[in-house]
């Protein structure tokens, strides 16, 4: 990903930008960063895999004390 | 007339029972926070009329009988992150100088409802971001123990003002650490629920998979009073969990046989200061004898729960502040403007697939830093509280700094556990020093039991900062 790329993506999203070319790279780095992590970890993913799950399985882990009644 | 104390809950017991008048409580409150909290910048906005109003209804409804509930008459003051309608609400920020809302926080009715006393806002890190406090706009909160040092953040106020007596307890959000961050830099104790135990409806949002509102007061005691207040399902807020709210003063009994305390090694301790260490051993050796049995356990790599919810918590910030991103970007601090704006750039795909493998994260969590355990104990920092100079003057050598300062609080929110930040001692720079106890989901109750435990055992969270002290009677 390159500063280009991120251009481009404002001018699609937000109609133009502001952000200064050297924040810009700075930031293609990091996302660069995030996706090679992301990839990595992803593979632990299925399709039925859904941000659902997280809050779901925190109250399944909630103790006795909670029970209604 | 017994004057306020400190503590919130010896407070309500005193005007509950008369020795002490909600009004003179509340005018002690307020003188103080307009002299020394302003001084610390601990303070955005009191409203002393309406505040005075109810605490005078407060002694009226005392003197004819009615008892308004377990905060009757107790002045407060929050993270000026709050909604009251009608009164302003910054977020920290010069965009929102004269943002008014038009509803009020759940939270906050709640706590009116409990009989309360609002006393105004307190100052935060600019638009909720910063470990340390850091406000370009607002001026930099000090730390009551030593003003050359950071107060911690986001909620720098709400810290400052219950570690210097200004008020006995106050509201403030986590989203990375800013609960626990500003209790531990302040020496007092501050509680991150789990994720949904308390509504965030009226409250300025962050990062919405992120976000939780928890009290800070000098006591888990005092906490716990707090939680019961806030807690509960929210008709305004779907994300509240409808779990139902135990009370969790009730188990407050100070001791912990039958409670295993695992201690992860690796990510949190390898890159702990020294100093730290032999405090860090002098809080479980005090958590031991009240009958805890610590045991060792293994903590996975925490950068992937970092990273991801740097991702989340980019993309749902860039959705707040796009539109100020546009119109407005120079009034953002560039450190605040470049943890947001990476967000405009985040896929769906990646946004998703981050909190898709959430649950995966936490099972991990659970299975190796708990294993067995009931509870977690870990640093609160992995340095001693820096100085505003460390980590404002060169960026390059305040990085580090900062990453220090939320190694070991970040990667809790992305699990959604809760966790108590409760003071352990000093360092040798003569700041406070802590450690957090983390819970599995919904523990909050057994975290505050611990945590009362602990400061039945030692005194730590009695020390007061040398301007509280002097402003004892």
């Amino acid at each position: 990903m390159t500063s280009e790329d991120l251009k481009r993506q404002l001018e699609v999203t937000q109609g133009g930008h502001v952000i200064p070319e050297a924040a810009l790279e700075s930031y293609a780095t990091q996302l660069d960063h995030y996706e090679r992590l992301l990839r990595e970890a992803a593979s632990r993913l299925t399709p039925d895999d859904e941000p659902a799950a997280f809050t779901a399985m925190l109250a399944t882990q909630a103790g006795p004390e909670h029970d209604d009644g | 007339m017994v004057e306020a104390s400190e503590d919130l809950v010896v407070t309500a017991d005193a005007i509950s029972r008369g020795d002490l008048s909600a009004e003179a409580a509340t005018e002690r409150s307020l003188m103080r926070l307009e002299a020394e909290g302003r001084s610390l910048g601990a303070v955005v906005t009191l409203t002393p009329d309406p505040a005075l109003e109810a605490a005078r209804a407060c002694d009226r409804a005392r003197a004819a009988g009615r008892r308004l509930g377990p905060l009757h008459g107790v002045p407060l003051a929050h993270k000026d992150l709050f909604y009251r309608a009608g009164r302003r609400c910054t977020f920290g920020s010069p965009i929102l100088a004269d943002h008014a809302p038009e509803t009020t926080a759940t939270v906050l009715t709640r706590l009116d409802a409990a009989g309360a006393v609002d006393l105004g806002t307190l100052a935060l890190s600019e638009f909720a971001f910063s470990p340390t406090g850091y406000n370009r706009h607002f001026g930099h909160p000090k730390n009551p123990w030593n003003p050359a040092h950071v107060p911690g953040g986001s909620s720098s106020g709400p810290a400052i003002a219950v570690a210097s007596g200004h008020v006995a307890g106050a509201l403030g959000t986590d989203t990375g650490g800013s609960v626990r961050h500003p209790a531990a830099a302040c020496g007092v104790t501050g509680l991150k629920p789990t994720l949904g135990r308390v509504s965030r409806h009226g409250v300025g949002p962050l990062s919405a998979s992120l976000d939780c509102v928890g009290p800070i007061a000098r006591t888990a005691r005092d906490c716990a009073r707090l939680l019961n207040v806030i807690s509960g399902a929210d008709a305004r807020d779907a994300t509240a969990s409808p779990l139902a709210v135990p009370d969790y003063e009730a188990g407050l009994d100070g001791r912990l046989d039958g409670v295993t305390i695992a201690i992860p090694q690796d990510y949190y301790l390898e890159v702990l200061a020294d100093e730290l260490h032999p405090i860090l051993e002098e809080s479980r050796a005090a958590l031991r004898a009240r009958g805890a049995r610590l045991v060792q356990t293994r903590a996975p790599d925490m950068a992937l729960a970092n990273t991801l919810g740097q991702m989340v918590m980019a993309a749902e910030a860039a959705r707040v502040h796009a539109p100020w991103l546009a119109a407005r970007r120079g009034d953002y601090a560039e450190v605040v403007r470049s943890r947001i704006e990476p967000g405009l750039f985040v896929s769906a795909r990646q946004y998703l697939d981050s909190l898709s493998l959430r649950s995966h994260v936490l099972r991990e969590y659970l299975d190796t830093a708990f294993a067995e355990a009931d509870l977690v104990h870990l640093p609160a920092f992995t340095i001693p509280v820096p100085t505003i100079d460390e980590t404002t003057a060169d960026p390059a050598k305040a990085a580090p700094v900062l990453g220090a300062l939320t190694h070991c609080t970040r990667g809790i929110n992305f699990l959604g556990l809760p966790a108590l930040s409760l003071p352990a001692g000093f360092t040798a720079n003569g700041l406070p020093a802590a450690f957090q106890l983390v819970g599995r989901p919904f523990a909050e109750a057994l975290l505050l039991k611990a945590g009362h435990a602990f400061q039945c055992e030692t005194d730590w969270h009695r020390r007061e900062p040398p301007s509280a002290a002097a402003a004892t009677p």
